[in-house]
């Protein structure tokens, strides 16, 4: 990039291409600055303002993705920017208004969480908002360096969010296991963009250019490449580091740890965002004529193991666990695997034309019911962020009736159960499975739905049952004087709002899966 | 009258949110009012649309409409219709759905409005079912049916509910989601970019699926499906969830719920993968004769009541399998009619062993006997009800297994033999479970309860679901006809004209039979001469 092409960007108003990016960012700062200026009595406001900030970023968003619907190319800027490091267009306009609405949800879950916890506030939400910066800049890389430090902004933020709970041993204890699985994460993709660089550098080689990293310049290589050795090694390794955000087996090992230990919202915005921004991002790779398009027939073989995996593993050993936050991780696991399914259909590219659009539905509605699970454990843990155990539910359609509702609801979804929406969403990846001849991932597929209903339905029924299934005299006493708290208004309207679309979703999917084939 | 039967889905579901809306503190009477209305409405026009039905004299699909849900995408709507197979189970939804109103309303159980809520959600599923031609929607409503009755068993059922909750929600969904790959599959591998039945067939008619694909998508719709209809040796869930269930989750589940499975099977499977049906008819019979034989003898070995009727459920699947796996006109309609039939009196014996326990506080048949002395009319429905169940003619249940047993004299007379094996089984179970209930003399343990519970005969109310049930198994077994020609019209002319059928049909009518008939007509000619 020589000095013209930045006057240029500076002349052009290139920035303003990134508006939401830059308005989360500030909007970080803006909230840092508040908190110093505005009296402590006033605090509430600091995190008000937040909310207020993300909710007109979500109105202007949708508002923009409805310009990009309507399919005014004048209006919206599709193209690439800053001397081809970001490329506006395609699935992205999705994914910005998704990763905010999920900053948001997030946001509730937090509110919650803050009231019953001794914490500073206002840097978790700060923190959140850079986080989600990156991962909509993560959507729009063009060029392995704007991808390179999007992954690690959004790492390096969820190492705060991950340890916030100073006082927990485990929020700690979750730190530092994130902290060194994911610097691990990072290496090996240093190691790979290193590779890819070196290589791709070489002008021996055919297709090699100066700037090997850009990645139209990177798809021409590969084309060219693809049986090397050392390319093969890059690309994998930059995939690993990708499998470790998805959350594929063999990159799930600090999924447990950390999803037990980190604070509740921050669970949450790791099972949701990271996992979504994960594979947006290996879409954005795979896409036609996207860096590693000429890949494909040599990394479809390689994930179909590690999505196979990914779906018996997650979800045998989600069976075992009675702790919530465990078994949500590990049934993310095979989420994650349910999502590969569709997205190696992507990258065979072998004409489901819906593909991409099944994803982000599946997303979605991933998102509505963790974020309905999530905020239904929030409200009951007590505390100090306990009662995170599948026997401590038990009873609570008897003194709760709704919350136990919305439960059931949030986690039929996650299980896929009809008429929740979160079976149209699994529909949709068989029906593309079985199209382009994937039988044995449909088959696993099948199996794991059924193997997940085992834990999913155990803890429905725990909340719907009066005594536990443990024969424990003394728990089954404890808990029937056990008066689980009232969820207040505000939380009520959300997780009934929640609820509600996940069940009309499930009857009339319409507006979304329509506006899919613009795709 | 297609509104009508838009109607008789909405109705329950729409008194099942009034019910949710309605304040907590009003009086319980009026809960019960609104849900038996919520029960009533698709009881009416279950009969309208069956009369209407009957009246237009044709086996194919009737009363179209189609409503766009969004996905649209997928080939997928809301197609709305009934056909000659249909439109008598549409009936046996509605009434087996105001019987199991009537014997929620006249049950003890807590928190009667949730309750209510669950059940009219759950009939709305079943009258979903059978009034849609589109298959996704025939399995997406069976699921909408499904689903309260886990929760129901979870919060109401009796004891050992927590493990039989788990065991038939693991099973059933397994089950379903085979039936539902292998539906996925029908709709991938045809082409035709729709799941509506009816372009289906069109298409399909012509333009067959491979073989080795119809092999494999049959297989997965027969073991999903007879997971569903628990098959032998996939039905351990049933008797278990049945003693489980509370009895009008049993009336509906037993009675109308597990008919989808064998529903799929004959509008999905037999149709559109004839070849597939072929392969793995024998297959299909052998396990069938399993559920007849070895749970038939399972069944005899029951001491309680309520696992007795479960077990018997199981047994006589096995005759509406044995009829869809004759592939031919005779048995297939006889495996409908069984299964209208069947339901019928499934859903009058579990509302009648509630009614028995009632009076005996318990469901183990060695600690009652000669209840016939203190509740007369209770002891004669019950009577009514197992000769049904095992078959006697003037009851429905007999057209159904006496034409199943005319299907298979054609196809294998062995197996026949052996199926004629379960009529005596079951007459042996029935009659014993009479006689231990009704007559013989008083056990100790009845005296006892007797004496601290006085026993009073059933009165009217309790009477009220036992005299639908049996008027009903008593019109269609002494006027078969009024379901069986639209059955008959609609498995000739739909479900069994595709080319592999014709096929077999061919190879049927060139038997030595007919040879040495035309041969005789031939010498009779040149005698003539």
């Amino acid at each position: 990039m020589d000095i013209e092409t930045l006057q240029n960007i500076a002349s052009t108003n290139e920035w303003l291409r990134l508006w939401p990016e830059m308005t989360l960012a500030v909007s970080a700062l803006v909230l840092l600055l508040l908190d110093v200026l505005i009296p402590a009595r006033l605090n509430q406001w600091v995190v008000r303002t937040g909310v207020i900030i993300n909710v007109g970023l979500l109105g202007c968003l949708l508002a923009d993705l409805w310009v990009h619907l309507a399919g005014d190319s004048s209006l919206y800027p599709v193209g690439t920017y800053f001397g081809g490091l970001i490329q506006i267009g395609g699935d992205a306009a999705w994914y910005r208004p998704f990763f905010v609405l999920a900053n948001l949800m997030m946001f509730w879950i937090a509110g919650i969480y803050f009231r019953k916890q001794q914490l500073v506030r206002t840097e978790f939400y700060a923190v959140a908002n850079i986080v989600t910066a990156a991962m909509m800049l993560l959507t729009l890389s063009n060029h392995f360096v704007t991808f390179f430090v999007a992954l690690e902004t959004i790492t390096i933020g969820f190492y705060v969010l991950v340890a916030y709970s100073r006082r927990s041993n485990f929020s700690l204890e979750a730190g530092i296991k994130y902290l060194i699985i994911g610097g691990t994460s990072t290496a090996i993709l240093m190691l790979g963009l290193a590779l890819l660089y070196g290589i791709g550098g070489n002008l021996q080689l055919e297709g090699a250019s100066g700037d090997p990293l850009l990645f139209s310049n990177a798809a021409t290589f590969l084309e060219a490449n693809a049986d090397n050795i050392i390319t093969k090694f890059a690309v994998l390794a930059i995939l690993a580091s990708l499998a470790f955000k998805i959350g594929l087996v063999p990159f799930q090992i600090w999924i447990p740890d950390v999803y037990q230990g980190a604070p509740t919202p921050t669970t949450s915005l790791l099972a949701v965002s990271s996992k979504a921004a994960g594979v947006a991002a290996l879409l954005l790779l795979f896409k036609e004529n996207g860096a590693f398009s000429p890949m494909g027939e040599f990394v479809v073989p390689i994930l179909s193991i590690v999505t196979i995996a990914s779906l018996i593993y997650g979800n045998i050993t989600a069976v075992g666990y009675t702790n919530l936050k465990r078994m949500l991780g590990m049934s993310g696991v095979s989420h994650a695997g349910f999502l590969m399914i569709a997205a190696l259909i992507y990258i065979r590219g072998d004409g489901v034309f819906w593909i991409s659009g099944a994803i982000l539905f599946y997303l979605f509605i991933y998102l509505l019911g963790s974020f309905v699970t999530f905020g239904i454990m929030s409200v009951i843990s007590g505390d100090e962020d306990e009662d995170q155990d599948m026997y401590d539910y038990t009873g609570l359609y008897q003194t709760r009736p709704f919350q136990a509702g919305v439960l059931a609801i949030g986690v039929g979804s996650l299980a896929g159960i009809p008429p929740l929406s979160g079976f149209i969403a699994k529909l949709g990846l068989f029906m593309a499975a079985f199209q382009s001849e994937m039988y044995l991932l449909l088959g696993t597929a099948v199996v794991s739905v059924v193997i997940s209903i085992y834990y999913y339905f155990k803890w429905i029924r725990e909340a719907f049952h009066q005594d536990t299934a443990l024969g424990d005299e003394e728990l089954d006493n404890a808990n029937s004087k056990k008066i689980f708290a009232a969820p207040k208004w505000v939380d009520a309207t959300l997780l009934a709002a929640l609820g509600l679309s996940i069940i009309w979703l499930g009857f009339f999917p319409s507006n979304l899966i329509s506006s899919w084939s613009l795709f | 009258m297609s509104n009508l039967l838009y109607l008789s889905i909405l109705a329950p579901w729409v008194l099942a949110a009034l019910l949710m809306a309605l304040p907590k503190s009003l009086p319980e009477r009026l809960f019960k009012i609104l849900g038996l209305i919520g029960f009533g409405i698709p009881a009416i026009l279950g009969a309208i649309i069956f009369c209407e039905y009957a009246r237009a004299n044709t086996g194919s699909f009737l009363f179209l409409s189609e409503i766009d849900t969004g996905l649209s995408t997928y080939g997928i709507s809301l197609k709305l219709g009934v056909n000659g197979i249909s439109a008598p189970l549409v009936l046996l939804a509605g009434i087996v759905g105001i019987a199991a109103g009537i014997t929620a309303v006249t049950s003890v159980a807590e928190r009667m409005r949730t309750y209510l809520v669950l059940l009219l959600v759950m009939q709305g599923g079943l009258m979903g079912i059978f009034v849609t031609y589109d298959i996704f929607y025939i399995y997406f409503f069976h699921e909408i049916a499904l689903i309260p009755a886990f929760i129901m068993i979870a919060i109401w059922g009796g004891p050992n509910k927590r493990p039989a909750a788990m065991e038939m929600t693991i099973y059933l969904t397994l089950g379903a989601m085979l039936s539902l790959v292998g539906l996925v599959g029908i709709y991938a591998s045809s082409g035709v970019g729709s799941f509506d039945l009816i372009s289906l067939s069109n298409y399909l008619s012509e333009n067959s699926i491979q073989s080795a694909m119809q092999e494999s998508l049959f297989g997965l719709l027969m073991f999903g499906l007879g997971i569903l209809v628990s098959l032998f040796p996939f039905h351990s869930w049933a008797p278990r969830g049945y003693s489980a269930a509370p009895t009008s989750v049993s009336m509906l589940h037993a009675g109308v719920l597990k008919k989808f499975g064998l529903y799929a099977l004959i509008q999905v499977g037999l149709p559109l993968l004839g070849e597939g049906s072929f392969a793995w008819s024998t297959a299909l019979m052998w396990l069938a004769l399993g559920n007849i034989i070895i749970i038939g003898l399972v069944t005899m070995a029951q001491k309680h009541l309520k696992d007795m009727i479960s077990y018997g459920s199981v047994m006589h699947m096995g005759y509406a399998f044995l009829g869809i796996a004759s592939l031919n006109a005779i048995g297939v309609s006889g495996a409908v009619f069984l299964m209208v039939a069947h339901g019928l009196s499934i859903a009058l014996l579990f509302n009648l062993s509630v009614l028995i326990q009632n009076r005996t506080r318990t469901f183990y048949m060695d600690e009652m006997g000669g209840l016939g002395k203190d509740a007369p009319i209770l002891a004669g429905f019950l009577i009514a009800a197992m000769m049904a169940s095992v078959g006697l003619p003037g009851f429905a249940n007999f057209w159904g297994e006496f034409t199943i047993f005319l299907g298979l004299w054609e196809v294998s007379p062995l197996v026949l033999a052996l199926a004629l094996l379960g009529i005596i089984i079951s007459a042996i179970y029935g009659l014993r479970a009479v006689k231990a209930i009704a007559f013989g003399d008083r056990t100790e343990a009845y005296d006892k309860i007797k004496d601290e519970f006085p026993v009073k005969d059933i009165n009217w109310v309790e009477r009220s679901p036992g005299i639908l049930l049996l008027l009903a198994l008593l019109i269609l077994g002494l006027m078969p006809r009024m379901a069986g020609d639209g059955i008959n019209l609609a498995v000739t002319q739909h479900i069994l004209a595709g080319e592999a059928y014709e096929q077999i049909e061919a190879s049927l009518t060139a038997q030595p039979a007919d040879i040495l008939l035309q041969d005789t007509t031939q010498t009779t000619e040149t005698h003539e001469h």
